[in-house]
């Protein structure tokens, strides 16, 4: 299959542009990828190191101020004693630190001391139990922040015993700072956690508990500013797997006042957290040491995770980051959406713009085009000027011009000969039919004077002479003289018909009369075949034998159609001989029967022919000082011969 | 050796057509030619010999080896018996070709009748006088041939130096006496059926031939 020039220029062009333009966005688009996953991952970490350092933040003033408080409290500078000095204390404390929502000290005899922010008729509440004889009361007092009483009151009902509270068996128990697991808070019933110092007497015996509250609340709230993407997560753990903080604190509330069951990660709401996390709390709890980091898809989105330890063993929390990755690299993706458009766009105008260099370079080609048709077809001259065109070009056209003037002048050649041919046949017929006649009519004419002679003698023989039989004879032979001399005028008038003899090159005479048979051949799917040799130039009327060849060849060309033989084939050859060249014509038909007299005028096997052709060519062949013969002993092919003298 | 005479000289007419063949033979034999005929050159050659005398009228132009071709057969052959052309297409060219190599006429059909006798009787002389001359030729060989090598040289100083030819100058180039001389001389004339020496200087064309 062939393309046209136009055709391979245009989609090289387009397509190497739009290959480079491929390239070009693809690599971008995979690196571009790549390095904002490496963004997502170092925004995870930092997200993930921030929620942790602030949770420790957190947590940790909680735990000095209870420890703190447990050393200012054993070393006597406030008086645990002293209900009022402990809940001043506990007052500054408070309001130090914001994160603290509550702290209190409960001791071995059941007294507690209790500040917390109040949503109440005052900032502050102080709630003080004490069991000194004789009765146990529980007092409240709201106060402002400058520890002025807004409202005080006494609770009757009230049965709160510190001692019984978790965080404070836990610090009994420890002898040491612990946090508690999360829990609802008594007073204001809002999930938080506890820190708890124990405080002892100089003899180390337990004297008491500090507790400081922090609700969970507030880390939730934490959680929320954190910030780290659009629909990212972040989420305190505990080794259980219950989810302690969430950004939306309300998640992690539990369902029933007083009893505080914290939703399982596997029961969460959050479905993506579920599928981040999930597995990773069914599998025996959550204990984390290091950090880690993963990737997991959910409808098709992939999100990063990250978890990571808060603290330390004394409080086994986890924060656990999940962000998909497309909040990362959304901006990236619609960037390279919009930089595909503009590949495509920058594509088609770089195509376009190969279409029409592709035109231009063209052009000139075009033009050559059209102009060697024109040229080819004769319609324009050779010599008319190439249109501006390439060098290339210029040359093939020099070439092309060459080669059609080589070619017209050989198609002008042949159809000289071929005119001359037509022209000398039929001229040379009448001659031909001439010479036929004269030579005919010789030979009858010769007996004729012959046998007058013979009776003439005859009749002289006689003893009286008849005289006027043998005037009558002598009559007769004038007649058949008269006769004769008539034929020697046909004869000099058929001589100077028969043109001029003068040196050719016969090899090339057989190459032109190839040409004028190529079509009979082609056309009978006849071969025709050359044998030459280096031959000198002959002698002889150029057109007649011409004419002679074209005889022989045609026929041969017959005689293999009308046997119908399985090779087709007419082999021609030339030799030099003495002092002649010799020209075979074989085919591979069946040859000529033994019994067809040759070369006799007027005979034929042929209906419709005349008989002469033969004849003729031997008349021609022998007028050219040749011969013309049949081959008879050769039985392989039939072969014609005649020859002609070359120049001496 | 008997010479041959004009009576015992045959026509030996060579062509294809039968008509002419015929007509041509008879009309020969009635004027008192001895005719011999052949349908083509190939024939002819098979069965003449050139030892019999007379002379070949040729058809010109016929199939196979044709006149011009059997006249040129004839002269490496070396046989040299007179032609006449008879021709049915009297080119100019042939008949100039034909008379180049020797033949005594070319005559186109139908020609006149006492042209053809006329040529044929020069004809006939002509062969006959070739003959007489070959024949002389050839006898004064074979008498030469029967010289002494001795008597050959001899011979040969006669013929190559015609002016000296006295026994002592022979004697003196050739360092023989000169009554050996003498001696070989008788032979030689005896030999060579001669009188003289003069006679021997004429036949010494035939001998170096």
């Amino acid at each position: 299959m062939k393309f046209s020039l136009g055709f391979v220029l245009a989609i090289s062009l387009a397509g190497l542009q739009f290959l480079a333009i491929t390239i070009v966005v693809s690599t971008s688009y995979l690196t571009s990828e790549t390095a904002m996953l490496e963004h997502a991952r170092r925004l995870l970490a930092d997200a993930g190191d921030n929620a942790s350092q602030h949770s420790r933040s957190f947590l940790k003033p909680a735990r000095e101020a209870a420890e703190l408080s447990s050393r200012v409290f054993e070393t006597g500078v406030v008086d645990a004693g002293n209900a009022a000095q402990v809940e001043k204390f506990l007052f500054q404390t408070l309001q130090a630190d914001p994160h603290i929502s509550g702290l209190y000290y409960g001791d071995e005899e059941g007294n507690f001391i209790y500040v917390m922010r109040s949503a109440g008729p005052g900032p502050f509440r102080t709630k003080i139990i004490q069991t000194a004889p004789p009765v146990r009361t529980t007092q409240f007092i709201w106060r402002t922040a400058d520890f002025a009483v807004v409202e005080q009151r006494f609770d009757p009902e009230d049965q709160f015993d510190a001692r019984e509270r978790p965080w404070y068996k836990s610090a009994k128990e420890e002898r040491q700072s612990i946090w508690t697991a999360p829990y609802i808070f008594f007073s204001s019933q809002q999930p938080g956690i506890t820190a708890a110092t124990p405080v002892s007497h100089p003899n180390g015996t337990l004297r008491g508990v500090i507790g400081v509250d922090i609700e969970i609340a507030a880390i939730s709230e934490f959680l929320a500013q954190l910030g780290i993407s659009e629909n990212s997560a972040a989420m305190i753990l505990n080794e259980n797997g219950d989810v302690i903080a969430y950004p939306t604190h309300d998640q992690t509330a539990p369902g029933v006042a007083g009893s505080l069951d914290f939703v399982s990660i596997g029961d969460f709401a959050d479905p993506v957290a579920r599928t981040a996390f999930a597995e990773l709390a069914a599998s025996g709890g959550i204990t984390v040491e290091t950090e880690s980091m993963s990737e997991f898809d959910y409808r098709k989105n992939t999100y990063v995770s990250l978890v990571k330890p808060v603290l330390g063993k004394d409080l086994p929390w986890t924060i656990a980051i999940y962000a998909p990755e497309n909040d990362f690299i959304e901006g990236i993706k619609d960037n390279r959406q919009r930089n595909i458009w503009i590949a495509a766009a920058v594509s088609l105008v770089t195509a376009c713009l190969g279409l029409v260099l592709a035109e231009l370079i063209l052009r000139p080609v075009r033009a050559f085009a059209v102009r060697t048709a024109l040229v080819s077809q004769g319609e324009a001259p050779a010599s008319q000027p190439l249109p501006g065109t390439y060098r290339e070009l210029e040359r093939a056209n020099k070439t092309l011009i060459d080669e059609i003037a080589q070619r017209r002048e050989a198609d002008a050649r042949i159809l000289e000969l071929n005119r001359d041919l037509s022209h000398f046949s039929r001229v040379d017929l009448m001659g031909q039919m001439a010479t036929g006649l004269a030579h005919e009519l010789s030979q009858p004419l010769t007996a004729i004077s012959q046998n007058i002679d013979a009776a003439i003698t005859t009749a002289k023989e006689q003893k009286e002479p008849d005289q006027e039989l043998i005037g009558i004879l002598t009559e007769l032979d004038e007649h058949a003289h008269r006769g004769g001399d008539i034929i020697r005028v046909l004869r000099g008038f058929v001589r100077k018909d028969a043109g001029q003899k003068a040196p050719f090159d016969l090899n090339a005479l057989l190459l032109q009369t190839n040409s004028l048979l190529q079509y009979e051949a082609t056309a009978n799917d006849v071969k025709i075949i050359f044998e030459t040799q280096d031959i000198p130039e002959v002698i002889g009327n150029r057109v007649q034998l011409a004419q002679v060849l074209v005889n022989l060849v045609r026929n041969a060309i017959e005689a293999i159609v009308d046997a119908d033989s399985p090779t087709k084939e007419v082999t021609i050859r030339t030799r030099a001989k003495d002092s002649h060249v010799e020209v075979w014509v074989e085919d591979s038909g069946p040859g000529v029967a033994p019994d067809i007299k040759l070369f006799r005028r007027f005979e034929t096997t042929k209906p419709g022919g005349m008989g002469l052709g033969l004849s003729i060519c031997r008349t021609i062949v022998e007028t050219n000082g040749g011969k013309l013969w049949y081959d008879r002993e050769n039985l392989e092919t039939s072969r014609f011969c005649f020859t002609i003298p070359f120049q001496a | 050796m008997n010479s041959a005479t004009e009576e015992q000289s045959t026509v030996f007419l060579v062509d294809d057509d039968d008509s002419v063949r015929v007509s041509l033979s008879r009309a020969l034999k009635k004027r008192g030619f001895q005719v011999s005929t052949f349908p083509s050159a190939e024939s002819f050659l098979e069965s003449y010999d050139p030892r019999q005398p007379g002379c070949l009228v040729l058809d010109y132009g016929m199939p196979g080896l044709n006149g011009l071709e059997l006249q040129q057969h004839l002269v490496r052959e070396r046989i040299s018996i007179p032609i006449i052309f008879i021709s049915g297409h009297g080119g100019i060219p042939e008949s100039v070709q034909a008379m180049k190599a020797g033949a005594v006429d070319f005559l186109e059909k139908p020609f006149r009748q006492h042209l053809l006798v006329e040529c044929i009787e020069s004809s006939f002389r002509k062969d006959l006088e070739n003959r007489k001359y070959r024949e002389s030729t050839r006898s004064a060989r074979e008498r030469y041939g029967q010289l002494t090598a001795r008597e050959k040289e001899v011979a040969q100083f006669i013929i190559a130096n015609p002016s000296h030819t006295s026994s002592k100058e022979i004697g003196r180039e050739l360092d023989i006496s000169p009554r050996t001389v003498d001696h070989h001389r008788a032979r030689i004339l005896e030999k060579m059926g001669i009188g003289s020496v003069a006679e021997l200087i004429d036949l010494s064309a035939s001998l170096t031939d």
